[in-house]
């Protein structure tokens, strides 16, 4: 694929910049596309974000005790996956930590301390509440109050999936979805796309069609975000790559698996109905392909 | 968890899932498959409703409306099956079917149970619609802009006469709670801004969200036959109907019409005039500016008030959209989006005045902003950069999709619970100066409007 027929487009949303490549001349005709995406990605946001009000994540967040809401498919089937996520995870993936995030930052986004009292009513709190998915239909009820969802493990790989489907009903362009540059999807109708793996020391690259990866790094993410409220794990690697055929998995997983050793890491893999790639950048900076697993 | 299922799951097999799920049930949330809770409403209260355009918007009021209690939905309509299907999509899980028609003539002869109709078609659509169903004996909620012209905005609002139905037209945020709060508390109740003199509105789209929307897979285009019966030259008029004349009123009239009502509605006055500079400035093939610039002039109780309106498509510079009422004694800055909202103090108002809102919780001041703890010593003056002004949040939370209170109120009224926050009498005297403004920048001149004109 030639480099001088790409056409790229960028726009914020979701607090991270989406990025769009296609590999067509014709920039109108990308540029069109890129429209559809980041109005979609704005729809999705007033849907998904825990902060907008009306949003349903901010409607399901303040449900009292016996009270159920109906909210949209997009929202539904997230939390579907959320759920799935968190049983393949033992939990790690965890989209119920939004109570813990205000002892953390501030109203503004800035890093605070919290007294040990706090983190415990916190805790108390979280571990008292319980939202129920009901899964035939888009509806959630709340048995006990006290969870605050967050969806920012897995919102912006979801929004990939969503944007592709879109997309993919309107054209058959060849393009790279990026969220924030950690999580990618490949549309490659024609052709693949070439994406390097670079850690701090070595780095390589990969093809990727119709797929996605997804990257997590300490750095980044910082393990107390990941396993916010709770004792924080040993870390096993830097960084983590995840290749799979769906965005918000890849995500998620590579997320969580920051945070597992490699058996568990391959029983998480031996749990899926389909085959992912997991590369890890160790504590010394090797790049190792750690398993390609079919289930 | 009870369910015995062999569906797959998203990324792994049913089974499993179940088997493991009791981790879930640890994370606070489970999977539910109890009945649905009755809604509030016993059949023989319930509305009968009927969609007209299930688009994007049609999509997003679905939304809403399902949250509803006390409707029946007996059928969704549109000229484009793709987005019939998100419609239908959009009521999964409520217990009903719709039926589907293409065409609003056959959907209004068959649906006798029908008895309110939401339209969210194209701005040229709304008054052929609207009128058609009035005469039907149904109550119509229609989107913003009542229509691309103004006779057929008059059309709309003498059906409703003629007809004694509801005319509730979508301008969302005379329902929401924050702003009505703003406009009973600090307008009208206590006029926190003192005199309002100037209004200033914005609404800016980054170019990477204005562009034309383009379809290339066969299978979803509609034969231009069809496409011409319904009034479109082709696809792309009919999925970018907006910069096209004969169907819209431009980004003025599709932006501007909620936030131009909003001025009107806050400052309880329409515009004597308006002078208005727009262009072609960067699509140079759109038949609507892509860029407009407007200033109306009001003559309120206590005097004259400017306000300036600008939409762009070219540009987000980072502001997004909101309303601004700037007055002698401070500004109330209002948005749909919260973030956008806020209240400032001019520094020389006494604090008295406000003490006993902040008293009683009906302002909270911004943290960013609260006075320095230790106040100067008396005769020194200290020397530093201009201290911002005070600032204050609005303690009313929405806690609901943004559509949903409008559409509330259009159910209340037509139970006799409520009346109208924007009847289509209301809407025309926007409709009216708004549709000016294309007008002023067209002729590059001042346009008197006269209270007369805005008469029906
Ligand atoms: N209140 C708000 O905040 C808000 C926001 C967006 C749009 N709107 C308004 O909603 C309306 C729809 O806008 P949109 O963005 O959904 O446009 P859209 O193009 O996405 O949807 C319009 C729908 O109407 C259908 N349609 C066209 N002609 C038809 C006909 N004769 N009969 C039946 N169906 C027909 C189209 O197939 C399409 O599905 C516009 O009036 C717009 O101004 C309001």
């Amino acid at each position: 694929m030639s480099e001088t027929m790409r056409q790229r487009f960028r726009d914020e949303a979701m607090a991270t910049h989406f990025e769009i490549l296609f590999d067509h001349p014709d920039r109108e005709r990308c540029g069109s596309l890129a429209a559809l995406a980041f109005r979609e990605v704005e729809r999705l946001e007033s849907l998904l974000s825990r902060f907008m009000q009306g949003s349903d994540i901010y409607r399901i967040n303040n449900l009292q005790k016996g009270e159920s809401i109906g909210i949209s498919n997009e929202c539904h089937e997230c939390l579907l996956m959320a759920m799935e996520l968190g049983v393949l995870t033992n939990g790690l993936f965890d989209i119920g930590a939004g109570c813990f995030m205000p002892l953390v930052r501030d109203d503004e986004g800035r890093s605070i301390q919290s007294g040990e009292e706090e983190w415990t009513f916190a805790r108390r709190r979280r571990e008292e509440g319980r939202f129920i998915i009901h899964e035939d239909r888009p509806e959630v009820s709340c048995e006990a109050e006290g969870l605050v969802l967050d969806l920012g493990g897995i919102g912006k790989g979801f929004a990939l999936e969503v944007i592709d489907r879109l997309l993919s009903d309107f054209d058959d362009l060849n393009y790279l979805l990026s969220a924030g540059g950690s999580t990618l999807l490949a549309r490659g109708f024609s052709s693949s796309w070439k994406v390097n793996l670079s850690g701090e020391s070595e780095g390589f690259s990969i093809d990727l069609k119709n797929e996605s990866l997804s990257s997590s790094s300490f750095e980044t993410q910082g393990a107390h975000i990941i396993r916010l409220g709770y004792p924080s794990r040993e870390s096993h690697r830097k960084r983590v790559w995840v290749k799979g055929p769906n965005a918000a998995l890849c995500d998620g997983l590579s997320t969580a698996f920051l945070l597992m050793d490699r058996r568990e890491i391959k029983e998480v893999i031996s749990d899926l109905s389909f085959e992912i790639s997991v590369w890890e950048e160790g504590v010394e900076g090797d790049i190792n392909l750690l398993t390609v697993l079919r289930a | 968890m009870e369910r015995e299922s062999n569906v797959d799951g998203f990324f792994m097999n049913r089974r499993d899932f179940l088997k493991k799920s009791s981790v879930l049930g640890a994370a606070g949330l489970t999977l539910g498959t109890g009945v649905p809770k009755a809604k509030a409403a016993g059949p023989n209260d319930q509305i009968g409703v009927a969609v007209i355009g299930t688009g994007a918007q049609g999509t997003v009021l679905l939304n809403s409306l399902k949250n509803i209690p006390g409707l029946k939905f007996h059928a969704l309509c549109d000229i484009w099956e793709y987005n019939l299907k998100k419609g239908m999509s959009a009521l999964r899980g409520t217990g009903t079917r719709p039926n589907i028609y293409e065409n609003f003539e056959e959907m209004l002869e068959k649906e006798k149970d029908v008895d309110a109709v939401i339209v969210a078609t194209p701005d040229f659509w709304h008054a052929p619609h609207t009128v058609a169903c009035l005469q039907a004996g149904k109550h119509v909620y229609c989107e913003k802009m009542m229509s691309n012209t103004l006779d057929g905005a008059k059309s709309m609002v003498k059906a409703a006469r003629e007809s004694g139905k509801l005319l509730q037209i979508g301008h969302q945020r005379r329902s929401n709670p924050r702003y009505r709060f703003v406009l009973d508390k600090f307008i009208k109740e206590t006029p926190l801004a003192g005199r309002i003199v100037n209004v200033n509105g914005q609404w800016n789209r980054s170019l990477s969200k204005s562009q034309d929307i383009t379809i290339r897979k066969a299978s979803l285009l509609i034969p231009k036959e069809k496409l011409q019966q319904y009034g479109f030259q082709d696809m792309r008029q009919f999925l970018n109907w907006r910069w096209f004349k004969g169907l819209s009123g431009g980004p003025i009239s599709d932006l501007g019409a909620h936030q131009i009502d909003v001025f009107n509605w806050f400052l309880d006055a329409v515009p004597t005039s308006v002078t208005a500079s727009g262009g072609r400035d960067y699509f140079k093939d759109r038949e609507h500016f892509d860029n407009v610039m407007s200033i109306f002039e009001y003559d309120t109780p206590e005097g004259t008030a400017r306000a300036f309106y600008q939409v762009l498509t070219t540009t987000s510079a980072g502001g997004g959209y909101f309303e601004r009422f700037m007055g002698t004694e401070g500004c109330i800055k209002i948005s749909e989006n919260p973030s956008f909202t806020k209240i400032y103090r001019e520094p020389e108002v006494d604090m008295e005045k406000w003490k006993p809102i902040l008293g009683k919780g009906l302002l909270r001041q911004d943290k960013a902003t609260a006075p320095a703890a230790a106040a100067p010593s008396a005769g020194t003056i200290d020397v530093r950069e201009s201290a911002p002004l005070a600032a204050y949040d609005i303690p009313v939370v929405l806690n609901k999709p943004a559509h949903q209170p409008h559409l509330e109120n259009f159910f209340e009224a037509i139970r006799g619970d409520a009346s109208l926050n924007c009847d289509g009498e209301h809407a025309y005297r926007d409709e009216f100066a708004i549709h000016h403004v294309n007008k002023s920048a067209e002729q590059n001149e001042r346009v008197v409007l006269k209270p007369e004109d805005y008469e029906i």
